[in-house]
């Protein structure tokens, strides 16, 4: 935020965030106006609803717990912050493998992707499921599924995906564009090759 | 390539079918934890609070005095103004303590010998795995009194059964991962030892806090991710000699990992090379027993007493007695390696106040002039000389050696 927005309070979430720091009503705001933004990236990347619930209990305790050492004072500056710290927690769950386990299970239920759109993504007609799509995914590198996850589940742009993962706003979109590619190149990959692991027992179709 | 090629990606990313909508009771349950921890910006109370704890840290952690009152109120400052809390190390420590199941990766880089790179695996209470880049897998189980290694390769497996743990040792867990989470813990809780708090850094992407512990048997550099408090890399050196630098990264903690991954059984097919390891304390006439064998085989006493040097020696000594290469040592000769291994253990667990010092690289074996080991035992004030002939004696003062090697464990 620059200096005519804290002037002319154009940044109506960045007055509470600044009122955050003194008034507890203000707090209060904080968290309602952050709440759903943050439960819903943890609930697309975690795709379990009580681990995203239990997820996003902790980004938020984290965050009051250091929000004395939040240096920002614009919406932007806690979005970001918000963020990272979600992402931190989020990646920590998934290193654990009982996580990824129910995260994969929770996938195979989902269905296929609509042809429509999977077709033209990978130049090809092959059906494709969503937990094609997770697992491809899960098996990138964490940095790799923090920026697409911020991109595509957050909604963030490259500057604030930068800040989040503290990485320059070029390297971003470059990270972005290569991830992408190796997600489709796992996508395309026959079945059968592309899995190290055993695929969960499917769901319904 | 820019954005507007990634629309098919967004359309994609927008089916996903996850379940987002907001449950009103685990946020308003959310809300008030989230409000009860509601700190308005620390009041003049609050920054006494601050510095009261800063300067129990700073005594807890012994920086010295001297710098003691400048800390004191610059880390006040810092500790507003920063997120790396150095309380949190204790934290850190207990999740690594508490943790049940772990895998990493591990890079051991002994002076003078080739860096080695593996995987390791640990499962409570206390199975251990480590494999090798070369496909040789080496599992442990200390309870278990068991630890085999597996050269798929050649199918040869080496099975060394513990015998004669002394009782004080059966809770010990032996494997690498107990061994520095324990070291960790006892350096964290122990308001004598100096912690140094590095600050953040980046790492693979990633904020990390580092902490280094430097007056411990095995110094180590502690980095942490701030906010899951868990280690994520941890760097360790053995002084020695020989020096050994032993880095473990890419941590996951309370991981799933398959029971049959620890199995202490050889697979078909293996040839099975087994021994028994004497796991009591030796003493010095297991010293004089291994330096016996070595000179009646080989003629000469060992170079040194560290690793590399007692590698060296039992390859020499092996080669001697014949060995395979192909087929590996057979049972006879593993167990002289491992008796001569034992033996010189006795030298190397002395603590630094016994003196103990090492100089028979170059003396010649019968020799009864030549010291060739002196210590002094535990509460004695005379040293105990070992000489080229093996013969020992009780002496006021240490033999005056240049080129003596000091020993410490």
């Amino acid at each position: 935020m620059n200096d005519s927005q804290k002037t002319t309070g154009s940044d109506p979430v960045g007055d509470v965030v600044r009122a955050a720091r003194t008034s507890r009503e203000a707090f209060g705001r904080l968290f309602d106006f952050f709440y759903p933004p943050i439960f819903a990236y943890c609930a697309r990347r975690l795709l379990v609803r009580a681990v995203a619930e239990d997820v996003t209990s902790e980004v938020f305790l984290k965050a009051s717990a250091h929000f004395r050492d939040f240096t920002g004072d614009s919406s932007e500056d806690f979005r970001r912050w918000v963020f990272r710290i979600a992402t931190n927690e989020i990646n920590a769950e998934l290193r654990k493998s009982i996580r990824r386990c129910e995260m994969l299970e929770a996938a195979a239920r989902m269905g296929m992707v609509n042809a429509s759109v999977s077709t033209p993504l990978l130049e090809s007609d092959f059906p494709v499921d969503w937990e094609d799509v997770v697992r491809a995914l899960v098996e990138l590198s964490e940095r790799e599924q923090s920026i697409i996850s911020l991109r595509f589940f957050a909604g963030l742009q490259h500057d604030e995906i930068a800040a989040a993962l503290e990485i320059e706003p070029g390297t971003s979109r470059v990270a972005l564009t290569r991830a992408l590619n190796r997600l489709r190149d796992r996508l395309r990959v026959p079945d059968n090759s592309l899995h190290s692991a055993p695929r969960t027992d499917r769901g319904d179709p | 390539m820019n954005d507007h090629n990634h629309n098919d990606w967004e359309q994609l990313f927008e089916q996903l079918p996850a379940d987002t909508e907001v449950r009103d009771e685990h946020r308003a349950r959310l809300r008030e934890q989230f409000l009860d921890s509601f700190q308005a910006e620390p009041s003049t109370a609050a920054r006494r609070h601050l510095i009261r704890d800063t300067g129990r840290i700073l005594m807890k952690y012994k920086v010295p005095h001297c710098t003691a009152v400048t800390l004191l109120v610059a880390g006040a400052i810092w500790i507003l103004q920063h997120s790396t809390p150095a309380y949190a190390l204790e934290q850190i420590v207990d999740n690594l303590v508490k943790a049940q199941s772990a895998r990493f990766e591990m890079t051991v880089k002994v002076e003078g010998l080739p860096e080695q790179k593996m995987k390791a695996f640990y499962l409570e209470p206390a199975h251990f795995r480590q494999e090798l880049m070369n496909g040789y897998v080496n599992i442990s189980d200390w309870n278990a009194g068991k630890t085999i290694g597996l050269e798929p390769n050649t199918k040869q497996a080496t099975v060394l059964n513990i015998v004669n743990i002394p009782e004080e040792a059966r809770n010990q867990q032996q494997n690498q991962f107990d061994a520095i989470r324990e070291m960790l813990r006892k350096a964290a809780s122990d308001p004598n030892t100096k912690v140094e708090t590095l600050g953040e850094k980046q790492l693979d992407g990633k904020t990390v806090v580092g902490f280094r512990f430097r007056d411990i048997p095995m110094p180590m550099t502690l980095w942490a991710d701030p906010v899951t408090q868990l280690p994520v890399r941890i760097e360790a050196t053995m002084i020695g000699p020989p020096k050994t630098e032993v880095v473990m990264s890419n941590y996951e903690f309370n991981v799933k990992l398959d029971a049959s991954l620890f199995s202490l059984k050889v697979p078909d097919g293996y040839t099975v090379l087994e021994a028994d390891v004497d796991a009591s304390k030796p003493a010095e006439k297991d010293l004089i027993a291994s330096l016996k064998m070595c000179s009646n085989e080989l003629g000469e006493f060992p170079a040194g007493f560290d690793a590399v040097a007692i590698g060296s020696f039992a390859g020499k000594y092996l080669a001697k007695q014949g060995l395979n290469a192909q087929r590996g040592p057979t049972k006879e000769q593993m167990q002289s390696v491992i008796k001569i291994s034992r033996g010189l253990q006795f030298a190397m667990l002395l603590p630094a106040e016994s003196d103990a010092h090492y100089a028979g690289a170059k003396a010649k074996p019968g020799d009864k002039e030549q010291a060739i080991f002196w210590y002094r035992p535990d509460g004695s004030t005379k040293y105990r000389v070992i000489y080229a002939d093996l013969s020992v004696k009780e002496v006021d003062a240490a033999p005056g050696i240049s080129d003596a090697i000091k020993l410490q464990q």
